[in-house]
């Protein structure tokens, strides 16, 4: 099956796989070899290491990108201009209050069902996009995947990850809270719960599928880049108390500007210890730094 | 004959405002010696060098006496709006409804500079955990802490969207501080799709017609906060008059262009045309004193072609400016390396257009939003900085990033991959810190060197 690279929330997998095409939601690793144009002074990390990902990526036959962020918006100029296979860069509304910003969030769909059929997809039948979504609530435990992963010892120190998307190299970051007594209860990060998705109407997913897959994605992402992004607050204090949540790390890359500023209101807003974690450069974190600040902050929240 | 222009220091244009008022200047009230502001602490004055005409002395006069004219304005018991990221938009929707004044507290990203990092803006930022890795605009959320540089406003509206992520992250945190934000949305300005219908914009771009139609509809949302505040509707005929208006005031700078930009020896100097040209995005909180001002320089300008004379030397290097500097100094500095500015895109060409006037008076406001080079890719941004290059024939570009600012991170190499593919011209990337004393020998070899080099590749 033909795979389309991707990695914002607001692509949704299912309407991918309903055009028969394979969603792979990149969690990229890498980025020293980047081209030169993505080494430049202030581009993020992240962007940089994804954008590095998916032009070296082998069998894709697509790449969706979105404006949910500034440099993301721009490397796409770079990755439309370099990359062997078509991509395309979805506009997803900050404001989020309007009837018209929910019609460009469809419209977007729309338009990248049509780049989806251009990269050799089928347009889905209702009936068809209805049973991908059924199939893929089904398998969406993933949602909480560490918890998942670590059922049985139960947090000395439930602590919440707060942040953008992680890299492969980020992910280590689950295992050294472990280490130190803790446990990533809610993993808030944009490739966590954050960014899922509401669960799906059984009922309406019956009547009118593709309404519900984009009012389910619309509505339900816990997003930081909203604006206003008191929607983000509230998912987050609802969580933090369900949880019993003891502390907060904000995992976030430098020049990132949208999580950077939201760290001091993480701290007002939650009344919780916030570690604000600055992820490092490249593609080899500061594993000694990173470490001593994990350990200190678990050791002041015991 | 006519008397060469200088340019001259802050107490040289002391001495000479004594002269011209002896000499029975007339003036607006606003008007008085410069070194008067450095009571109010902007001390940076005492660093740059001015043009010498009375046009110049209004012009700054004007920039630097706005706060003042805000308070008196809301004193008089007008309602104050403050347009934040928004480069010529909103304003012009304001003006039209004749009691509101409209101002940009993104201006304050200039206060480090003008006061020399002395009121402590960036330190308060700092505190809220806005650090240097952000845009120097952060010293806005310093100004709005301290209410000392502008009334805090009556509407506060902000486009968000594809718009820089440090301008609308601090904007956030505005709003975490109690500020009422009306978010308006200006999406990515794609290119139309194969069949799609699409719509040519002032300045040139394309844009599908529904994405026109989509800010349209933003626009109406932010009227009618606007009509709500000024108590009066804001009707075609009313739009279409400030639109009018606005237009005089484009046309006008546009003239100023030509002339500034082509004419050589040089009629008017880069710093003064850099205010000139800030001044369309806002109008300077007074639209039909913002006229007057500009129609004044323009008038000196045209003396002073005719004349034949210049505030520069003939033959001097022509620079094409891209995006303002956060240190209004380093304007000076390209004078003394040698050069002069030859076109300019400092983040806000599209304001500097024409705003349509024969079609729906919000669909061409709609439409001039989107032709923000900043809100499409980078290279319909770069396309459009060669037509200028070829239209002011610049022999040499300067990209300035802004400290922190996310677009500088990708536009630089993209701007000089376009015009290397059938320009051959210079191009030299500097930064610029508010406050550049300390870089200012790192900023000259660079310029000089960028000078030397057009210089060594004309025909002799």
């Amino acid at each position: 099956m033909k795979t389309v690279l991707y990695t914002s929330p607001y692509v949704p997998a299912e309407w991918i796989e309903a055009h028969g095409l394979e969603p792979c939601r990149v969690v990229p690793s890498g980025g020293a070899c980047a081209p030169a144009v993505l080494n430049g002074q202030g581009v993020c990390p992240f962007v940089r290491t994804f954008c590095s990902h998916v032009l070296s990526a082998q069998g894709a036959c697509g790449i969706v990108m979105t404006t949910t962020c500034d440099q993301m918006r721009r490397a796409f100029d770079v990755v439309a201009q370099m990359a062997w296979v078509p991509a395309l860069l979805m506009n997803i509304p900050r404001t989020w209050q309007t009837v018209s910003s929910r019609r460009l969030y469809m419209g977007e769909l729309e338009r990248l069902s049509d780049f989806l059929i251009h990269t050799g997809g089928t347009r889905p039948t209702g009936d068809c996009l209805a049973e991908v979504m059924r199939a893929c609530e089904e398998g969406s435990r993933w949602r909480n995947r560490w918890a998942e992963a670590h059922p049985t010892a139960y947090p000395v120190i439930p602590v919440a990850l707060v942040g953008g998307p992680m890299r492969t190299q980020d992910l280590a970051l689950f295992d050294l809270i472990r280490e130190y007594g803790g446990f990533v209860a809610l993993d808030a990060t944009e490739g966590g719960e954050a960014g899922g998705h509401r669960p799906f109407d059984r009922r309406r997913l019956e009547d009118e599928p593709f309404m519900e897959l984009a009012d389910a994605y619309f509505d339900g992402i816990a997003d930081v880049a909203r604006r206003p992004n008191d929607g983000f607050y509230d998912w987050l204090g609802l969580h933090l108390k369900e949880r019993d949540i003891r502390g907060v790390i904000v995992h976030r890359y430098p020049w990132c500007d949208l999580w950077h500023a939201e760290v001091e209101r993480i701290r007002q807003c939650t009344g919780m210890a916030v570690l604000d974690l600055d992820a490092g450069g490249d593609d080899a974190p500061d594993d000694g730094r990173r470490r001593t600040r994990i350990g200190a902050f678990m050791e002041i929240l015991h | 004959m006519t008397e060469a222009p200088r340019q001259l220091t802050l107490e040289q244009w002391d001495l000479r405002y004594l002269q011209l008022e002896q000499a029975g200047l007339a003036h607006p009230s606003y008007v008085g010696p410069l070194s008067r502001h450095l009571a109010e602490g902007d001390l940076r004055l005492t660093k740059l060098r001015y043009d010498d005409s009375p046009a110049a002395l209004r012009l700054w006069n004007f920039l630097l006496t706005e706060e003042d004219r805000l308070h008196e304005a809301r004193r008089r018991g007008k309602r104050i709006v403050g347009t934040m990221k928004d480069l010529g938009t909103i304003p012009v929707m304001a003006y039209s409804l004749g009691d509101l004044v409209a101002f940009y507290p993104d201006g304050a990203w200039w206060t480090p500079c003008v006061m020399e990092n002395s009121t402590g803006l960036l330190d308060i930022a700092d505190s809220m955990g806005i650090d240097e890795s952000f845009c120097p605009v952060r010293a806005m959320l310093g100004a709005f802490v301290t209410c000392e540089h502008f009334p805090i406003p009556d509407l506060l509206t902000c486009s968000v969207g594809a718009t820089c992520d440090d301008f609308s992250a601090i904007a956030q945190r505005l709003e975490g501080l109690g500020h009422r934000i009306l978010w308006w949305e200006v999406p990515h300005r794609r290119h139309p799709e194969e069949g799609e219908d699409a719509v040519r914009l002032p300045g040139g771009f394309l844009a599908p017609k529904g994405l026109v139609a989509f800010v349209e509809s933003e626009l109406r949302r932010v009227g009618r906060a606007l009509e709500d505040l000024a108590g009066r509707s804001l009707d075609e005929a009313r739009l279409r008059a400030g639109i009018a208006r606005t237009n005089r005031i484009r046309q006008c700078l546009a003239d100023l262009r030509d002339l500034a930009y082509t004419v050589d020896p040089c009629p008017m100097p880069a710093l003064e045309m850099l205010i000139a040209e800030m001044l369309a995005i806002h109008f300077c909180s007074d639209q039909d004193e913002c006229l007057a001002v500009l129609e004044d320089l323009l008038a000196e300008v045209r003396e002073r072609v005719i004349a034949g004379i210049g505030v520069s030397g003939p033959g001097a290097v022509r620079v094409f400016w891209v995006n303002p500097v956060a240190d209004l100094r380093v304007m000076n500095l390209l004078e003394q390396c040698g050069a002069r500015v030859c076109g300019t895109d400092y983040l806000f060409a599209h304001a500097l257009d024409l705003i349509p006037e024969d079609r729906p008076a919000m669909e061409a406001l709609a439409m001039q939003a989107l032709a923000d080079p900043m809100v499409g890719p980078a290279f319909d941004r770069a396309s459009r900085i060669r037509q200028d290059i070829a239209r002011f024939r610049s022999e040499a570009v300067v990209v300035c990033r802004i400290p922190g600012a996310s677009h500088c991170a990708w536009e630089g190499r993209i701007i000089q991959e376009v015009l290397h593919q059938d320009m051959d011209i210079p191009i030299v990337e500097i930064e610029v810190p508010p406050v550049s004393d300390s870089v200012a020998a790192t900023l000259r070899t660079r310029l000089e060197a960028l000078v030397e080099t057009v210089r060594q590749r004309r025909p002799r």
